[in-house]
């Protein structure tokens, strides 16, 4: 690789990984103007950065603040970036889908933001439906998107149990086989997800991606 | 039957617990014969303790029989007695402002239902004189400690749930209001005693029970010796277990409620479907038959009577020259800004962090609590403990003080990561005080008491929950955080958190220093003055009709202001 590219992403993923959301942008113009490419620019620099962040996150180093400051940088960077992808060029085919959403009842979803920003890192489509989600929304969306994964947040004890409804319904409908479910949020447990017949548990926006890969090798 | 919940209420144990998480490990028995253990117990016990037998009891469900037969012991350090000398804790807010009494005959009783206490006084209608005050904890904490696991009891258990809730609740009034009534008959039996029997006369004055045959003599004896009204200041949702109205939509968004206005009830209304106390006791020279319960207005589901008593009490509104802020912080914070008499409130989810749950060595603030931590000029430290004998654990002050000594001697960064002790020199004093296993860094408080980077974060995640409510009320206004001339805080829990931590830690604004004021129980003080006067309740309505709810769910900004609410910092700009 052309040295300069080389130094070029390595400054770019330390953007991301320092929070520098304004220097971002002007770094990434540059690289452009270079005639690198768009693609590499994300994958082994926004991304690189961003999987750099999730390393300090599981060393206690950084935490949930630092990762949504460095998400903010490398989407900065993607924003500029992305414009200068090959016009025919889709990345989103070979993904997997997941759906995402707070379940009904509850509207704390800084957590499933944070989620959500690791799996497009990670290489998943995103199809995010918000918070306070219907619970038959879940379900419809994941057939419509042809999805793989369902995952859902819940922060309060209260509406947990939407999440057992959902499985329950996916049982029901004959369908329950063709995604796999995921949990997580502030009351959930590994205990409660086995209860409900989740197919996984996580317990932060990180593991949740090591979670999720590990449920389709 | 969860075993935690049984070995709690059969042994009068302080419910200082984590709601069966699993993490606070308190809960730790030892079984004679050993039981399968799961994966939460693994991950807390030692192999040494799991080889002895120990379980987490909150983490096992017995029927009585199985409960019966088990041969098991408790470990002391997890399990205290329920130490409820809570009398010198209901702070009273300074003067009670004149109000016009209404000059009822007979008593009454003015009640606070806090989720953790519950406190009242026992008036004099007449002349509003308090004659006894009484606190106790809250009995429903067996069905969750936070008023959010209540709530989940309820929908959980749908037949039997709200019942549980309420005739628990209603159960320990009753208690609670035979006892403080009592007062009287004590005071008869005293006068009895000393008088002899020439002076008969005296006696009577004296308060004795008249010997008399008329019956309206007797009804007006009555009338004089019951109690003739009862007022009730509590959240919303502890009003409507009172009011026997369900509570389960309360739980989820939209928070709607079944009603918000204030409410009588009748003394029928207020025991209707409580099994557990008879109509004869009812009647028992206690209360009267024609009761009148009144239950203060609410705003919202969030901000219930407890708070419109607190705006009541603290003068906030009307003809309020200033710009105040009042605080009361409990696993549920209310803030409400009077822009000058114009009010605006909202509510968030502090979490139970700083009241010792999901933290390590985290506990409530009663005997053997840490409550303040101070490194010294030498490097060396000292420790304040509540009872000041050996300390267990540490409270909510203990915690915010020793981050605030963390942050102030760089043991810890702004972002609240502990440095990393291997980079210190040798003789750096601030070795003496980082512990590192596996790289998992804590905070030394004590030999045997830390305060781990997780414990830190989860503080973290509270300190942000308040800051940015705050901010995002402040900010709706108009108004700037140096434009705040007072900050009220209310209530018992944030009585603990002096000015200094509050602020050295950043949950309140370098703004607010020196502008912080503890105003006490503005719950109770404000059921006082609602038992007594009818002009006051008129002020009462027109307040809960005047306060603007700001909703914190919808605002864009919400996540960029908590994240950065997050960080420990003195100025909110910085």
């Amino acid at each position: 690789m052309d040295l300069n590219k080389k130094i070029m992403l390595e400054k770019i993923s330390d953007c991301v990984v320092d929070m520098e959301d304004e220097e971002i942008s002007d770094l990434c113009v540059e690289y452009i103007e270079n005639g690198f490419s768009a693609y590499d620019g994300i994958m082994d620099g926004l991304v690189d950065g961003m999987n750099r962040a999730a390393k300090l996150y599981d060393e206690e180093e950084y935490y949930i603040a630092e990762l949504l400051l460095c998400s903010d940088a490398m989407y900065k960077g993607i924003e500029v970036l992305k414009k200068h992808l090959p016009e025919d060029f889709s990345i989103e085919d070979d993904k997997r889908v997941a759906i995402m959403g707070v379940v009904e009842g509850d509207t704390h979803d800084i957590g499933k933001n944070l989620v959500k920003i690791m799996f497009e890192t990670a290489g998943y489509k995103v199809v995010d439906l918000g918070k306070d989600v219907l619970l038959d929304r879940f379900i419809e969306s994941a057939i419509s998107e042809d999805a793989d994964l369902i995952c859902m947040s819940s922060l309060m004890s209260t509406t947990m149990y939407g999440m057992k409804e959902v499985i329950d319904r996916l049982n029901e409908r004959g369908i329950r086989h063709r995604f796999k479910v995921m949990v997580g949020g502030g009351t959930i447990t590994e205990e409660f997800a086995k209860k409900i017949g989740a197919d996984a548990y996580s317990k932060n926006a990180v593991e949740a991606v090591k979670v999720a890969n590990s449920l389709f090798t | 039957m969860n075993f935690l919940k049984y070995i709690i209420e059969n042994n009068n144990i302080n419910p200082d617990f984590c709601n069966k998480r699993g993490s606070c490990g308190r809960c730790k028995v030892k079984l004679k014969d050993r039981i399968d253990i799961n994966s939460v117990e693994k991950e807390i016990l030692s192999k040494e303790e799991i080889d002895e037998g120990i379980i987490l009891a909150c983490q096992h469900d017995f029927t009585m029989d199985e409960i019966n037969r088990l041969d098991y012991s408790l470990f002391e350090e997890g399990f205290s007695k329920n130490d409820v000398d809570n009398e010198g804790i209901i702070l009273d807010f300074g003067k009670l402002s004149d109000i016009k009494i209404d000059k009822n005959v007979g008593y009454g009783i003015a009640i606070d239902i806090g989720t953790t206490t519950i406190s009242m006084y026992l008036i004099d209608l007449y002349s509003g004189k308090i004659l006894k005050k009484k606190s106790a904890l809250n009995s429903q904490v067996r069905y969750g400690l936070d008023v959010f696991s209540r709530i989940s009891h309820s929908i959980e258990y749908s037949e039997n749930g709200f019942y549980e809730l309420r005739s628990t609740l209603i159960g320990q009034l009753y208690e609670m209001i035979v006892e403080i009534k009592n007062y009287k008959k004590d005071m008869d039996k005293e006068n009895i005693n000393k008088i002899t029997k020439e002076n008969k006369e005296e006696a009577f004055e004296a308060g004795a029970e008249k010997n008399t045959e008329s019956k309206i003599e007797k009804i007006e004896d009555r009338r004089n010796d019951s109690i003739n009204f009862i007022s009730i200041s509590a959240n919303c949702i502890m009003s409507h277990i009172v009011c026997n109205e369900k509570i389960d939509s309360m739980g989820k968004f939209p928070y709607s409620t079944k009603f918000t206005s204030s409410k009588i009830l009748s003394l029928r209304e207020l025991f209707e479907g409580c099994d557990n106390i008879s109509d004869g006791d009812l009647l028992k020279d206690t209360l009267s038959k024609d009761l009148k319960v009144m239950v203060l207005p609410q705003v919202s589901a969030f901000i219930g009577g407890d708070v419109v008593s607190g705006i009541y009490s603290s003068g906030i509104y009307n003809n309020c020259k200033y710009n105040i802020l009042f605080i009361d912080i409990g696993t549920n914070g209310e803030i409400v800004l009077s822009k000058r008499g114009r009010l605006s409130a909202t509510s968030c989810a502090t979490g139970p962090a700083f009241e010792g749950m999901n933290i390590k060595f985290g506990m409530r603030a009663s005997s053997g609590a840490i409550e303040n931590f101070k490194i010294e000029e030498n490097g060396g430290y000292k420790i304040k403990v509540i009872g000041g004998k050996d300390p267990r654990g540490i409270c909510g002050s203990g915690m915010l003080s020793i981050i605030r000594e963390g942050v102030s001697h760089h043991l810890i960064n702004k972002m609240g990561r502990i440095v990393d002790v291997n980079k210190l020199a040798k003789s750096d004093f601030r070795k003496n005080f980082i512990r590192e296993e596996g790289k998992k860094r804590s905070i030394k408080v004590t030999e045997d008491i830390f305060l781990s980077q997780a414990d830190i974060r989860q503080i973290q995640l509270s300190k942000a929950a308040i800051s940015s409510a705050v901010r995002m009320i402040i900010e709706k206004s108009g108004l700037n955080f140096p434009e705040i001339d007072r900050v009220f805080i209310a209530g018992q829990f944030g009585s603990h958190l002096s000015e200094d931590v509050l602020v050295d830690t950043g949950i309140l604004s370098e703004d607010f220093r020196g502008k912080i004021i503890y105003v006490g129980n503005t719950s109770q003080s404000g059921a006082y003055s609602y038992l007594l006067s009818q002009e006051v309740r008129e002020d009462f309505e027109k307040i809960s009709k005047s306060v603007e709810v700001v909703n914190l769910v919808n605002s864009e900004d919400y996540e960029k202001i908590f994240r950065d609410s997050m960080f420990f910092r003195r100025k909110i700009d910085e």
